[in-house]
Formats: C-alpha cells, structure tokens, sequence
C-alpha cells in the first residue's frame, strides 16, 4: 500500500512538473511516457538546445562538408554518411572541455571523423554485385573505366582509400593526416602508393 | 651516371608526385623517365588518377542537417532519447523513477555506472554467499552415492548364526590336506581321501554314510586369496546357501586355521558348476592381493581361467560319498 500511495503522489507531481503533450491518454506514468517519447519520435525536431546548436554551428560551417564529404566517399551510402555525420558532431558536443582541441581543431574533427568511419568502412556497408563487378572489368578501354573510378576506388583497403582522399582530394599534409590516423609517414605514403597502384592496375590492366 | 632504376622509381614516384624530391633526384628521374617509357606511363596513369580524384565533386551537407545537425533522422534507431523537458527540476528518486531503458542515460552517466557497479556487487555478494551452500550440497550427494555404491555387508541371519569354527573340529569333515598351501598340485589325491566326510547334510537322498555305495567321488577344491577372509567368509557362506546348501550343513560355517579359513562340506553336484561360478566372480570383484600367486591349476585335475586370486581343481577320490554329492573344499587364505 506504501508503494501505490508514493506512486500516485509521483503522478500528482509528474502532472504539475512536466509538460503533456496530449490530454486525453490515460493517466498512468507509464502512458504518459510512451506518448512523449512517440511524439518525440514522429517529429524530426530538434532534440538539443539551442546552446548545443549554437556550439555546433562554427564547426559545421568549418568542417562540415568537409565531414560529410570524406563520410560519403567512404561509406558511398547518403543516409549513412548522414548517419556518420551525425555521430561525429555528437561526439564533439559530448567531449569534455579538457578533451577539446582547438589548436589543431582540424585534425581533432577529422580524427573523430576516422575513429567513426573505419568500424563502419571494413564492415563494407556496401558492396558492387558480382554481376557489376564483372561488367566493370569486362571494359576494355581506359577512359570509360576511369569515368567509373569511384566504383574501383571502393574497392581498396579503408586506410588507403583515407589516406588517398586526405592527401590527394583535400590536399591534407602528411604530417595531419599521421595525427589523425595514427600511421607513421612512411607508411602513409606506402599506403598512398599501393592505392595508385592498385587503381592503376585495374583501369590500366596489361593485355 | 643515372641513379634511377624501374625499381627506384617504383619507390619513389609518390615523392615524384608530390614534388618532395631533391633537385638532384628529381634530374635523375626526369633523366630515367626519357629513357624507360613503362615508368613514364606509370606516371601518366598516377598523374589521370589524381587529376579525376581531386576533381571529383564534392557532397555538400544537406541544408536540413546543416541547420539542425543532431535532428532525429526517419527510420533510424533513435538509440540516445531525450529526457523530457523539466527533467532536472524533479526529485532525485522521481527522475530514478522515470529513467528506464528507453531513456538513455547520456546525460547521466554517473548515475547508469554507479547503479550498475552496484547491481554486480550484489550479483557477486549473492554468488559468494550462495557458494559453500552449494557446495555442502554437492558433498552430501557425493556421500550418498558413496554409501550406495559401496558393496553391503551381507547381513544375512544365517551368517551370524553361523559360528566359525576354530582349530580342529572333530565334527567336521577332515583331510589330511586340510591346511594345505594355495595352488598346490594335488598328485596323491586318491591316497588322501580315505576318511569318512561324516554325515551327510539335510536335504540328502537320505541315506546314511554306511549306507552310500563306493565310488569315485569328486573332490572340488577352491583356493582364494584375500586380504581379509573374515571379510569373505559370509559372502562365501552366501554363496553357498543360494545354490541349495542348507545353513545347517556341516563345515558351511568354515573353519578357521592358520593363514586363512576353509570350508569343507558336501554339496550337490549340479551345484557345483554354478557355485564355481560364483566364487570366480566373488574372486573377480575381491581386490587381487599385491603378492604375486604362484602356482595354481593342477596338471592331473580340472582347473580353470580364472581370476589370479582364484584357483580351482577338482579331483577324484575313493572316498565314499552320497549319490548326488560332491565335496568341496574351499580355501580363503589371508595375506
């Protein structure tokens, strides 16, 4: 009886202290959670405060594209690179202040970029069909196949596909794009050098 | 001298590209590159490569992710929920109260550590107090099968009425070999059987000793080694009145003498074979004393394969006996 008692004075509170959003459901704590969170879920408004937003918002301008470009490259899916997106400026809201890089601000936000893309790029969210895979090797001439080399660069390794874009898309130097992956110079460039390479071989194959 | 192999260049032509070659390796690659048209190609390729890359076009965010980046986007897991607005003015135990699964606890996550840290200590205090139960439990059914499996004594009434004879008996059937060793070879076993086995047991044809016809009787001997003949004794006895011996026999109680205990009765003979039977099995199951058994069978008699605490043979003898009856003389000699 103690228990039913406290709980209907927390419902009497939850009244008074919380906003409803319809009146009509059922009293029940329980009801009225489930019609928040609904409503919550339907509607695509905005789930953090405008100071969130207004943190956000130089970063969005700085790196934004350069975030939602580098997600879509690897992930070639719209909504996941949406997602991935999403994840990365999450991220840099929720790091504690001491956490926050603002010397090398790129290189944090592109660092939280690649922490995000690589679980998601080597679980290969998308893939050519076989049958694609063998009508792009079946052209015989260089210059249509070069027309396709998104499709060729999807096939390379996720670090040589980061490093290739880092260095050669965004003009990113070497020493950046060691803080932000974690791989030695030398190895970056080893690893630039095999993408080429491997792109090479598949546009340009011997006859 | 050109410096620049194919093999060189292969290394370097990312260096190439990005201009960071010193003057001097760059002559000698432009000088390698005039002569060595495979490489020259190569760097055409690279250079097609990087051209296509850097000129591809460029996603843009998209205007409703750019004015609200952290928006709910449609048919994804909302996996981190708001609290509801208000949330942080309630009570502490209302907001606990509140706080489930589908709220998530990104904003608390003190709270989610700290209520879980506690939940696997409880788990862990349970799983330390619950354990010596357990294992008490455990032990006792390990006794119980123990005691189970452990052979019961035989507790038949007949056993303890039974006496054990001591020494001598002079009612008692009686042979010159009666204290004879384990596994000897019985060679004169026809000059030895010239007494009288006494009177015949209940449960006989009948007729007296004097009145039995002469014949060739059997004599069934049954050597067994044990560690304990007292321990063997009533199973033997057992045996015995199993197979239609009856308790009232004389000589089923045995006798004990020095080295062990020995029983020496008349039995019927379509006994005999399952009473053999029987003892090699009793034999099998008695733990084979550590000394090593020497001898056992004899060359003139029957014996047979049997357990190596366990010997048997039988012999034929002058001795008058009943119609029906053999002898047996069992032997259980003690360590």
């Amino acid at each position: 009886m103690g228990f039913k008692k406290k709980l209907s004075s927390l419902r009497a509170n939850s009244k008074n202290s919380l906003p409803t959003t319809k009146s009509s459901e059922s009293s029940s704590i329980l009801g009225a959670r489930k019609e928040r969170l609904t409503n919550v879920s339907k509607k695509s408004t905005s789930n953090c405060s405008p100071k969130d937003i207004a943190f956000l918002e130089p970063f969005i301008e700085r790196y934004g594209d350069l975030v939602f470009d580098l997600c879509y490259s690897i992930l070639w899916s719209q909504r996941s690179a949406q997602v991935a997106f999403q994840t990365v400026f999450k991220k840099i809201l929720h790091t504690p202040q001491k956490n926050r890089f603002t010397e090398f601000e790129r290189v944090w936000v592109l660092k939280l970029t690649v922490e995000v893309l690589l679980p998601q790029a080597q679980a290969a969210l998308k893939r050519l069909s076989p049958s694609e895979q063998v009508m792009l090797d079946s052209s015989s001439d260089p210059a249509r196949k070069l027309e396709s080399l998104s499709m060729y660069f999807h096939r390379l390794g996720a670090h040589e596909k980061l490093t290739i874009l880092l260095r050669d898309k965004y003009g990113i130097g070497y020493s950046e794009i060691t803080a932000v992956m974690g791989i030695p110079e030398g190895s970056l460039k080893i690893l630039r050098q095999q993408g080429l390479q491997a792109l090479e071989g598949w546009i340009w194959s011997p006859e | 001298m050109n410096e620049f192999t194919c093999f060189d260049w292969h290394n370097r032509i990312s260096e190439y590209l990005d201009s960071a070659l010193s003057p001097a390796s760059k002559r000698q690659a432009d000088l390698h590159l005039d002569h060595c048209q495979s490489c020259l190609n190569r760097l055409k390729h690279h250079q097609e490569i990087l051209k296509t890359l850097s000129h591809a076009p460029r996603e843009r965010v998209p205007a409703s992710l750019r004015q609200n980046p952290l928006a709910h986007l449609p048919g994804t897991i909302e996996k981190i929920t708001p609290l509801p607005t208000g949330f942080d003015r309630l009570h502490w135990s209302k907001r606990l109260l509140f706080l489930n699964k589908t709220y998530q606890w990104q904003n608390k996550w003190y709270l989610q550590a700290g209520i879980e840290g506690f939940g696997i200590m409880l788990v862990l205090l349970a799983v330390v107090s619950i354990f010596p139960k357990v294992r008490s439990i455990y032990e006792k059914n390990i006794e119980r099968r123990l005691e189970a499996f452990n052979l019961p004594e035989s507790d038949i009434s007949s056993v303890k009425s039974i006496p054990l004879v001591r020494g001598k008996d002079t009612t008692a059937p009686q042979s010159e070999d009666d204290f004879s060793s384990e596994g000897e070879h019985e060679e004169n076993s026809e000059a030895e059987e010239t007494d009288s086995v006494g009177s015949p047991p209940k449960g006989a044809t009948g007729r007296s000793s004097r009145s039995s016809r002469l014949g060739k009787a059997e004599i069934w001997r049954f050597n067994l080694r044990a560690d304990n003949a007292k321990e063997i004794r009533p199973k033997i006895i057992q045996i015995l009145t199993d197979h239609g011996v009856d308790s009232t026999t004389k000589g089923i109680g045995g006798r004990e003498a020095p080295g062990g205990i020995q029983f020496d009765l008349l039995v019927p003979s379509s006994k005999i074979d399952k009473i053999n039977e029987a003892l090699q099995k009793l034999a099998s199951l008695t733990p084979a004393p550590k000394t090593r058994i020497h001898g056992g069978g004899s060359g003139n008699s029957e014996s047979g394969n049997s357990p190596k605490n366990f010997t048997w043979f039988k012999n034929r003898s002058k001795a008058a006996l009943p119609n029906g009856f053999n002898r047996i003389v069992i032997w259980v000699s003690q360590l």
